[in-house]
């Protein structure tokens, strides 16, 4: 069969309704299609064609061109032969009588089909015996494919293949055309002609033309998209270890970029399209299922499909929100057939990212060194010598026993070894669950899929740890009351339970790791402590933990934090079809999210200590949880989404194509949470406000927030060749004042399908499709951070200076902030253009979109000189220019039936100028015109000092910080004016600062290449920056900055200046806690903050089971790998200040997969 | 058109959205509540460690509360390397690339201008009494002089503001007001607050609102400081200022409530103060700073060890005959570390930990575990002091909890200082007499028994001669060094007299480290602290920065007033800078 002939035989739109519908909706479609123009259109299309010459069969490709004619037809057809035609208004019987004439080639026209045959084989042509047919439906790996929807073309006949992908078909006429359909693959058509067994292989339709794409408020076949739109399918985030979709996507769609900043399951991702958005902020509308849900709770399994509408273009439709483009999640649904139960369940094992983590194991000389950098910087020391020379003669023992592990010494009992919390306090490896069960099915008469998913992690905390769990219900059901009406339900429903320890002063996670060595943490049993025969006066002591640096009795025993989630979603829905081409939608979704949280913070015992255990009679007492407490916060959160809107299409008009839309939106929200607190329980078991005998304060918050829009959409296109789309929105929200509280968003946008020309027939082997596209529109931002933004009001808050003598805070009224009288719109003036195309019979499929965003008037507190006593108001202050471009291409290929691969590479890059800005003075350290977005200021670095002679010929470095010494950092003199100086930090005396690097990431890119083998697949997932660099702030000191903390890893000691070490990277070690002349930002420090990680690796297997339709076992791996340029201690995807409360961690899993 | 009409009807009230939990000033300003309550955000600002107002202690792990501000001077060295701000304020290391201190140059202030001046627009909207009226605005008036007063002690020109600033204001963008300009202002304010706040406003002083009592206190600080400044700095009328001073001094002495705290233990009722929980009706506090355990936490009572008193201030304690230790023959000398409190004002006792009252003040346990004092750093760990002296005038041992748990007051305004503001303000204005002294100094030197200040015989300190003022201002000035130790006036003291080349300008030293004390304190050669000659003895003494980066402290002309910050001056190029930065 040729493929590129035998396909798009059918108008577009009903391949569209094929991926969104059920198949029951599709026959009544199809039936309705039929009855209307099946037997008609032969007759009342016209044909005019003058053509000399030709070759049949590209005069059959000019009818198709012209007419919605489709012509199939096998191998064994002979077209070669050149005719020549002159009609004029006549049929298409006349003409193929006049084309086909002694040619042995016979047709028959069956609606717009036209099949042709040789003329031996045509004896039963006319003579239509139905029979028996029957075959076998397989995958590209030979797989067979169960719940393939076989139909009779034209018909409502039809079947489902079975678990083992066999159907049969009775009754089906000789010239009949079967239809083959199945989700992700594409469509095809097989003409019986007198066969009675027709197997199949599906093909998949990943980058097929027929790919149907989700957008605003419906739907858009692929090829026909003239705006900027990304997808993803639900096989991007199959086989995964992920708890939430952003997980899934990070790197897969270009443009869309995915930030997380720790491993906590609750911590939700940033999303972000097409980088930099606005100084004030800003971020996509996410819409699942065309509601505003929190999308990092939506179970992962239960996505069918992800487009992501980056340009004002595709976005428009969703005005005043969709400023920075819009994410469009779809969950799955029933697909007709026979009834699909699917079970999963991963397991895995976590373990944290911790790089470069190098304890040192010399008690004796770390201590050593801590004491010569307090010396050399305070003037005096830490410890005392006979600490030092007893933890030096501690560290040379050969079998040393716990007595010699500890000294007594003037009242503190010290350790003589180091203590490093991260093997006490956290495990190697933390396990995580997951499992997802859902049943789905359809009939002609109503459709469901029903899922549960559940997720239990474990955080890595060895005492008391973190517990997450989520369950995920989601309830979709649609019934057909009536031809012409139908009604959508659906229920989704997320909890999620955490139950943490109580965190204190967020202490635990940074000195759980690296920092205090020489703390000591539990008591621990000796012979004796302070003199021979006191074992049994201390030994009530044994195993209590020390109160300072030591997060372990916290842990245990310090109260919990917990908390639940739960978040219910209503929406019921109607579509109402009272005319061939209009169809009229309307849904109501209510949400009710609600929370409950409590805070413990229990009393314990600890031990009184520092540097040692403090061998005084009150030793025990209760630590940082003296002051106890339990608080408890509910909070509701009310939300109601109303959407209708109308649809009309026409595509019975020849040439053209009209589509249009016509809708409204109105969103509604009510936030309110209170908050109680009381002190001193009365037992650190009995958690209940109830119980205890304290203070008491509350406290609440309550806003609302409403929002209107009519949107509208014309989609018009000729000859499928020349599309054109006009997308817009009037949109209104209540955090704007009533007269500008309104704004108007209107895009357009065109296409040209150029490889449908006929210029372009000679490319037609190789250029599967082409086409160019282009798009300019406005969009608005009303997200900006208040709820009123205009009203100034006198908030009350409390202060803990006490006036009475009650123990009471004191209330007060705090006077109103500034807010600007001319507030408005920010707009965002998007331009794209953009190029697809396909080539090799669809093995390779490119987009690539290069695109100008404007974001104008941005609200932005500009900086003003302090005297303005307040936070600066927001005003319409600002504009930047954000460009880049995005790139996706895919290769796919099929070497043999056992071999084939694909790889797809998204590759993307953006940068942000400021293009409007008030700074007067040209400040720096603020906005001005021509900043770029990321901009790095420091000095630059000569080298660390190595020479008496260097440093007292260098520049004065007198402004930096005092008391420069060999090892110190020698910054360089650009002005050459002999002092290193920070000059007015305007743009006109930046000193001796140059820009020195750029933190945007440059280049973000996803590489996925896949291969499979017989039943066997492998999916490698690699995500990265090609550029990018990153200043470590100076409060990152346990991973970057060691002098400034009294933390201790071996990397600090091996690559720290001395005398002897000349060539080491840090200063010489030295104790600055708050010295920073050595962190200034410089060259030397500067990170090249690119990346490359192993984000996903799956092997998977099906297993070749007979009494399931599908089975499939397979292993993944997350985070295993990475290759990046900073320095050993610093991970590249959190560039924050010390450590991440829950860090990244590398995930093995298991994972099985059963469909019945 | 049918669109036109339809969009129009979008924007019906029901997208009116406002504010469910807060007040409009449209709508507020009514009731005398109203303006309590307003006044009360005063109180939070105040309270700031961008402030020095109503700082008081410690906040949570903070550590720089009023009582540790004498770190910045030749007081008191902090002994914790966290302390890097004062310490480097002491030596002179501050810098105009970034903010010299916490409680600089900060928009805090301004923060706190901008409520006042709402405020004081906003009072008489109240339907109230003018009287009622008066009160707060009075309030108001009180904190926007002394706020504005501390920052031109510390910047000179100041931008004065007297109503709220817009984004279009001129004023943004504007030269700091001239000193003598915001001054006057100052004065104006003060003045009003002296008229009409009420002298009790019956809320129980535990510790309540601000008085009128604590209005003149403020007034005669206030004033002190600028008439001394401008007498030695130069600038006009520095008499003027000198005269306002003495007289809300001696108006607060003569009509106010308070008195000297004194139960005739003259050995322990100097520093009792500040060794309760609860000053609630304590005769010599005016005002303070309440901690409250499980509501507001205060640190200081596991830091006052860091507090560690320095051989100069040590040795300017008089002896029991009214003379100074280069004078009096009843001086025992410091080679014998307790020997430094014999015959001496007995305040130097409730000020530096003798070894004997170790377990009089529970000082860090010691008592219970034989901890000998000195506790040096090298020979113990902790709780160590670098100079030898440890400071035992604000501690407070029966609350023995963890450092976020605390609840040790702060006193903030208290009566003691009025007299010596009294007497210096006569003084300098040359007015003084015995009976100003008898009524001032005097009674402070009943409270401890020592003699009292013969205005006849005076004596004359050989250290002090270079100072270029009588030998009755040295002795003023000793006895308000003496007795408001580690309250935090000494910094801006040393700059009001311009004296700062001439004290800050010399190391710190502890206690004689002659081979006796070694022996005794540090037999096995553990002492990390270093040690040299002092200047004007032959012997060698505890010197606590040696070797480190504080080591040589500096003081410039350029360092009695600070350098504007880079990024004020980059938001407003017309601020300027002080001179010399």
């Amino acid at each position: 069969m040729k493929k590129n002939r035998c396909d798009g035989g059918i108008v577009p739109w009903i391949y569209q309704i094929l991926r969104k519908m059920k198949l029951t909706l599709l026959f009544l479609l199809m039936a309705l299609l039929n009855s209307i123009a099946a037997d008609s259109y032969s007759q009342s299309m016209k044909l005019t064609l003058k053509m000399e010459n030709v070759r049949i069969e590209d005069l059959l490709i000019r009818i198709e061109d012209q007419t919605k004619f489709r012509f199939f037809y096998n191998d064994e057809i002979n077209l070669e032969k050149r005719v020549s035609v002159d009609i004029s208004d006549e049929t298409i019987n006349h003409l193929l009588d006049h084309i086909f004439r002694n040619t042995g080639i016979q047709y028959e026209i069956t609606d717009r089909q036209i099949i042709l045959k040789n003329r031996e084989h045509s004896g039963s042509l006319t003579a239509q015996q139905p029979k028996v047919i029957s075959g076998r439906v397989t995958d590209s790996s030979g797989a067979p494919l169960p719940g393939v929807s076989v139909i009779i073309k034209g018909t409502t006949s039809g079947t489902i293949t079975d678990a083992n992908g066999g159907y049969s078909l009775t009754n089906a006429p000789n010239n009949a055309v079967l239809q083959f359909s199945f989700v992700g693959m594409k469509v095809q058509e097989v003409v019986v002609a007198g066969k009675s067994v027709i197997d199949l292989e599906m093909e998949e339709d990943a980058i097929g033309i027929e790919e149907v794409v989700a957008i605003g408020y419906g739907t858009q076949k692929k090829v026909n998209l003239t705006g900027a739109v990304g997808v993803a399918s639900s096989e991007r985030l199959e086989n995964r270890t992920i708890t939430s979709v952003g997980q899934g996507l990070q790197g897969v769609i270009p443009g869309l970029n995915i930030t997380y900043k720790s491993g906590d399951p609750n911590e939700a991702a940033d999303f972000n399209i097409r980088g930099f958005e606005s100084i004030n902020g800003g971020e996509p509308l996410i819409l699942v299922d065309g509601i505003p849900m929190n999308v990092e709770k939506v179970n992962p399994s239960d996505i069918k499909s992800v487009s992501v509408l980056k340009d004002a273009s595709s976005a428009a439709i969703y005005g005043a929100r969709a400023a920075f483009g819009v994410i469009l999640v779809e969950t799955k649904k029933g697909q007709i057939g026979k009834t699909t139960v699917n079970f999963s369940s991963q397991l895995t094992m976590q373990k944290a990212i911790f790089p470069g983590y190098e304890p040192v194991k010399e008690g004796g000389t770390a201590r050593k060194i801590m004491n010569d950098a307090y010396k050399l910087t305070l003037g005096k020391t830490l410890f005392a010598d006979a600490i030092i020379d007893a933890a030096l003669a501690y560290q040379e023992m050969d079998n040393p026993t716990t007595d010699d592990a500890w000294l007594y010494y003037e009242g503190f009992l010290y350790p003589l070894e180091n203590t490093y919390m991260k093997g006490l306090a956290m495990r190697n490896f933390a396990p995580q669950q997951q499992y997802d069960f859902n049943i789905s099915g359809a009939s002609d008469k109503a459709s469901y899929y029903v899922s549960v998913g559940v997720i239990d992690k474990k955080g890595f905390f060895r005492y008391g740890n973190e517990n997450y769990d989520r369950y995920n219900v989601l309830s979709k059901i649609n019934f057909k009351v009536y031809d012409w009406l139908s009604l959508e339900e659906k229920i989704a429903f997320t909890s999620v339970a955490n139950d943490d320890p109580h965190n204190y002063h967020d202490q635990w996670y940074y000195q759980a790791i690296a920092k205090h060595f020489y703390s000591p943490h539990t008591f621990p049993d000796l012979t004796y402590y302070i003199e021979p025969g006191d074992h049994d006066k201390y030994a009530h002591l044994i195993g209590m933990h020390l109160d300072n640096r030591n997060p372990l009795p916290y842990l245990k025993q310090g109260g919990r934090d917990t908390g639940t989630d739960n978040d219910i979603w209503l929406t019921q829905g109607i579509t109402v079809t009272p005319l061939k081409g209009l169809s009229i939608k309307g849904d109501f979704s209510y949400r009710y999210y609600w929370k409950d949280a409590e805070k413990v913070q229990s009393q314990i015992d600890v031990l009184r200590g520092f540097n040692g255990f403090e061998m005084r009679d009150d030793i025990i007492y209760k630590g940082q949880s003296a002051n106890d407490w339990i608080e408890s916060s509910f909070t509701r959160n009310t939300y109601y989404v109303l959407n209708a809107y109308a649809e009309y299409v026409r595509e019975d008009l020849g040439n053209h194509y009209i589509k249009a839309l016509v809708g409204f939106n109105q969103e509604y929200g009510r936030n309110h949470s209170v908050t109680t607190r009381s002190t001193q329980l009365i037992s650190p078991n009995i958690h209940s406000l109830s119980a205890t005998t304290g203070t008491r304060t509350n406290s609440d918050s309550k806003n609302e927030v409403m929002l209107r829009g009519m949107f509208y959409r014309l989609n018009y296109s000729f000859k499928d060749k020349y599309l054109f789309e006009a997308n817009g929105r009037y949109d209104g929200t209540s955090r704007f004042p009533k007269k500008s509280r309104f704004g108007f968003f209107p895009s357009f946008s065109l296409g040209w399908r150029l490889s449908e020309e006929p210029f372009m027939n000679s490319t037609r082997n190789w250029l599967d499709q082409l086409k160019v596209r282009a798009s300019y529109g406005q969009l608005g931002n009303q997200n900006v951070g208040s709820y009123y933004p205009y009203i100034s009001s006198m908030a009350s808050g409390t202060s803990t200076f006490l006036l009475d003598g009650g123990g009471n805070l004191t209330n007060y009224i705090a006077p109103g902030e500034l807010v600007s009288n001319s507030l408005t719109w920010e707009t965002v003036v998007s331009k794209n253009i953009g190029v697809d195309f396909t080539l090799l019979d669809r093995k390779l499929d490119v987009n690539f979109d290069y695109f100008i965003r404007d974001t104008k008037d941005m609200l932005m507190e500009k900086d003003y000189p302090g005297p303005l006593g307040a936070a600066s108001p927001s005003e319409n202050a600002a504009d930047l220019k954000n460009t880049g471009w995005e790139l996706a291409v895919t290769w796919s290929d099929k070497i043999n039936d056992d071999w084939s691969y694909r790889v797809n590479l998204s590759l993307s890059d953006y940068q942000t100028e400021i293009t409007k800005y008030d700074n007067p003075t040209g400040m720096i350290s603020d906005y001005y015109v021509g900043k770029k977005i990321g901009e790095i200021w420091g000095y630059k670095t000569v080298g660390l000092f190595q020479t008496e002679e260097e440093l007292a010929n260098a520049a004065s470095q007198a402004r930096l910080g005092s008391n420069w010494r060999l090892g110190d950092v020698h910054y360089a003199d650009l002005h050459e004016d002999g002092e290193i100086t920070t000059g007015s930090n305007t743009l006109n005396d930046t000193g001796d600062r140059i820009r020195i690097g750029n933190s945007t990431p440059r280049y973000a890119f996803g590489l996925n290449p896949s291969m499979k083998y017989k039943s066997f697949s492998l999916d490698l997932f690699f995500q990265g920056i090609l550029k990018r660099d990153w200043y470590p702030s100076r409060n990152n000191f346990l991973r970057f900055w060691p002098f400034k903390s009294m933390s201790m890893e071996q990397w600090w000691i091996d690559d720290s200046w001395t005398p002897e070490n000349t060539g080491a990277y840090f200063p010489l070690i030295q104790y600055a806690y708050s010295d920073n002349k050595n962190t200034h930002e410089q060259t030397r420090y500067l990170q090249n903050a690119a990346y490359i990680r192993l984000k996903n690796v799956t092997l998977s297997y099906n297993l070749p089971l007979r009494f399931v339709t599908n089975a499939q076992i397979y292993l993944n791996g997350t985070n295993l790998w990475e290759a990046t340029g900073m320095y050993k201690t610093l991970d590249p995807e959190y560039s924050t200040d010390l450590v991440p409360r829950y860090m990244f961690h590398r995930s093995f899993t298991l994972g099985v997969k059963v469909t019945l | 058109m049918v669109l036109t009409a339809l969009f129009t009807g979008c924007n019906d009230d029901s997208m009116d959205k406002f504010p469910l939990t807060s007040v409009s000033s449209e709508t507020f300003w009514n009731t005398e509540n109203d303006l309590r309550i307003y006044n009360n955000i005063f109180y939070d600002y105040a309270k700031a460690s961008t402030m020095r107002l109503l700082n008081g202690n410690h906040e949570g792990a903070t550590r720089d509360g009023q009582y540790s501000l004498d770190g910045m001077t030749d007081n008191d060295v902090r002994s914790l390397g966290y302390q890097a701000t004062h310490t480097k304020i002491r030596a002179g290391q501050i810098v105009p690339d970034s903010n010299p201190a916490s409680f600089g140059w900060n928009d805090a202030c301004f923060y706190f201008m901008r409520a006042i001046n709402i405020g004081l627009a906003n009072y008489d909207r109240a339907d109230l009494g003018q009287a009622v009226i008066d009160q707060y605005k009075a309030e108001a008036r009180l904190f926007r002089a002394w706020t504005v007063a501390d920052k031109v002690s510390l910047y000179g020109d100041y931008p004065w503001l007297d109503k709220e600033l817009n984004i279009d204001s001129e004023e943004l963008f504007g030269e700091r007001t001239p000193r003598e300009t915001v001054m006057a202002n100052v004065l104006a304010d003060l003045d009003f607050a002296c008229e009409y706040l009420p002298d009790d406003w019956g809320d129980g002083n535990a510790p309540g609102r601000l008085n009128r009592w604590c209005a003149l206190l403020i007034k005669s600080r206030i004033c002190l400081f600028e008439g001394t400044w401008r007498k030695y700095h130069g600038g006009t009328d520095a008499n003027t200022w000198l005269q306002h001073a003495a007289n809300a001094a001696k108006e607060l002495i003569d009509d106010g409530p308070y008195k000297l705290y004194s139960t005739g233990h003259p050995d322990h009722d100097y520093n009792a103060i500040f060794q309760k929980s609860d000053l609630t009706g304590v005769d010599e506090v005016m005002y303070w700073r309440r901690y409250m355990q499980g509501v507001i936490a205060t640190s200081w009572q596991i830091y006052y060890y860091m507090s560690t008193v320095t051989k100069s201030m040590v040795e300017d304690y008089l002896c029991t005959d009214g003379l100074p230790v280069t004078l009096s023959g009843l001086y025992q000398g410091d080679a014998v570390y307790e020997n430094i409190f014999v015959n001496r004002d007995p305040r130097l006792r409730q000020t530096v930990l003798h070894p004997a009252d170790v377990t009089y003040y529970n000082y860090l346990g010691y008592g219970e575990q034989g901890i000998s004092i000195p506790a040096l750093s090298g020979v113990r760990s902790s709780g160590t002091s670098v100079t030898g002296y440890h400071q035992v005038k604000h501690v407070n041992q029966e609350q023995n909890v963890y450092f976020h748990d605390g609840f040790y007051p702060c006193v903030i305004l208290r009566f003691g200082e009025a007299l010596l503001n009294y007497a210096e303000a006569r003084a300098e204005l040359g007015t003084i007499t015995q009976t100003d002294l008898d009524i001032s100094i005097n009674k402070l030197r009943d409270r401890v028994g020592m003699v009292h200040m013969d205005i006849s015989n005076i004596p004359v300190d050989p250290r002090y001669t270079d100072w270029g003022v009588t030998p009755l201002i040295v002795e003023i000035r000793r006895e308000r060094r003496v007795e408001l130790f580690a309250e935090g006036f000494r910094y801006d003291d040393i700059r009001r007299w311009k004296l700062g080349e001439k004290i800050m300008a010399r190391k710190d030293y502890g206690i004689r480290w002659d081979e006796a004390n070694r022996s005794r304190f540090d037999p096995n050669g553990e002492c990390k602290l270093g040690h040299e000659v002092a200047p004007g003895t032959t012997v060698e003494y505890i010197c606590p920065n040696k070797g480190g980066d504080f080591e040589n402290p500096v003081f410039e002309s350029k360092h009695y007033l600070w350098p504007i910050p880079v990024g004020a001056r980059s938001e407003n190029p017309a601020v300027g800078q002080n001179p010399g930065w």
